[in-house]
């Protein structure tokens, strides 16, 4: 599984990207973010409607969704990827 | 919902390309996003108690690091300072704000009715960001290493607040155009509660949005300039400022909500030029034009035009048509690559058009003025 995220907006505006190709990652770690991703197709990230607000697009497989920063369990995934990606 | 508003646009693309309840969650909520388009008071619904007309009145939390709201109340209004320069700046960059707008523009807190200004500081850990939900301001701690805490700078928090005040006036959609105006006020009366803390002129001002946000081993000043957009940051971990000066430069990214912090730099600069012509203190006659066409003159789909035309409108009635603000307007906005129509500035867009008998000789390519005019 291939997940890309980009993080736009904020009051900043800077943007961050974070790649991650779970079949490099350790078996335990593979199955943790894999676990992540099987609960987010179930989930409802819910409306923003925060200014300034960070803004994520997260790419699962090329399967596109444009997340706000809001969500607990997108959250989730996305601070674990930019964490394995090196990234705060 | 939980929000004010919904961005359409997340909503539209999970619609298109999310799977079985994703899809269908983001289906229903578009359907009520359209319920609830234009209706300007659904804001208010979500507003504090009713309070009497011109007091200040403040609010500050502690999230103690946690992304729960509020958090711990840690100062109310009149109570003294706290051991936390964080909570202190929020308090008084709140009064600060509010100050401004009712001593400029006689407005009375961001809904013109005094609703109670509420602050959580210490959102998150190492949050980088400062925001306003809707409802309230949202303040993180930075991460240390690039940014620091997002009340240091007090155009951050003129800049939050007067997402308040858009919320509850022109109620500008927060994508694409409308967004990156909706930035832009936020950035243009961020500038000045800070010009007019400090009583400068446009000439002394530095006209930059969270100077003192980055930490020194960042290069740069701060995160954007309205006098030079494009230059508040070069950094080797940052990357270099994307803002453009120049409707040539409009950047037509998806991301950022279609860009909204990047292209404000284009209307940021309009601003500046116009102030800067005209000289002074800039929240006194720039500032008044930018106020009364955020409050009464734009829609939440205003583009870069309307906003440039409802300035010049706006300069008219306040300083008098063909007076040197509305002048100053108008090259402003032709400096940024936003002319305004021929037919806004001659004033005669109910008139038809005169053709006369006596028109001078066209040189080769030259375009008659009253074809211009027509056609605008």
């Amino acid at each position: 599984m291939v997940i890309d995220i980009t993080r736009s907006g904020g009051f900043a505006g800077i943007i961050r990207k974070a790649h991650v190709d779970t079949a490099a990652l350790p078996p335990p770690l593979r199955s943790e973010i894999e676990a992540i991703v099987s609960h987010l197709r179930q989930a409802m990230p819910p409306a923003g409607g925060t200014a300034d607000a960070f803004v994520y697009e997260v790419r699962i497989d090329g399967m596109r969704f444009t997340v706000p920063d809001e969500d607990p369990a997108w959250r989730k995934l996305i601070e674990r990827v930019f964490a394995i990606a090196g990234l705060q | 919902m939980h929000h004010g508003f919904l961005p359409p646009h997340i909503l539209r693309r999970l619609a298109e390309h999310a799977e079985g309840e994703l899809r269908e969650h983001a289906q229903a909520s578009l359907e009520l996003s359209a319920q609830l388009r234009g209706e300007r008071s659904v804001a208010a619904l979500f507003a504090s108690f009713a309070i009497p007309a011109g007091e200040k009145r403040r609010t500050i939390y502690d999230a103690r690091h946690k992304r729960t709201l509020p958090g711990k109340l840690v100062r109310g209004e009149g109570d003294p300072r706290v051991h936390d320069t964080a909570v202190n700046e929020a308090y008084d960059g709140a009064g600060k704000t509010y100050d401004f707008y009712k001593k400029v523009y006689g407005r009375n807190s961001v809904d013109d009715r005094g609703m109670r200004l509420d602050s959580s500081v210490h959102y998150g850990v190492h949050f980088d960001n400062a925001e306003w939900n809707g409802r309230q301001m949202i303040y993180g701690d930075g991460d240390g290493q690039l940014f620091r805490r997002f009340t240091a700078s007090l155009d951050v928090i003129g800049h939050e607040l007067t997402h308040g005040v858009t919320q509850y006036t022109a109620a500008l959609d927060y994508a694409d155009e409308p967004g990156a105006l909706n930035e832009h006020f936020s950035d243009v009366f961020g500038v000045l509660v800070k010009q007019y803390s400090l009583r400068q002129t446009a000439a002394k001002a530095d006209w930059l949005i969270g100077a003192g946000l980055l930490t020194k081993r960042v290069h740069g000043a701060a995160i954007r300039s309205m006098k030079a957009p494009g230059t508040a940051y070069d950094d080797p971990v940052l990357g270099k400022d994307p803002q453009p000066a120049h409707m040539r430069d409009y950047d037509n990214t998806n991301s950022d909500n279609g860009g909204v912090h990047i292209n404000s730099g284009i209307p940021n600069h309009a601003f500046y030029l116009a102030a800067t012509l005209l000289g002074g203190k800039a929240w006194e006659v720039a500032g008044r034009i930018w106020y009364v066409t955020l409050t009464q003159k734009l829609d939440a789909r205003a583009q870069f035009r309307d906003c440039a035309e409802a300035t010049w409108e706006a300069a008219g009635e306040l300083f008098g048509s063909g007076a040197a603000p509305q002048q100053a307007v108008a090259q402003a906005w032709k400096q940024v690559g936003v002319p305004l129509r021929d037919a806004v500035i001659s004033g005669g867009t109910r008139l038809p058009v005169l053709e006369t008998s006596f028109a001078p000789p066209l040189a080769a390519g030259e375009i008659p003025a009253s074809r211009i005019r027509s056609r605008a």
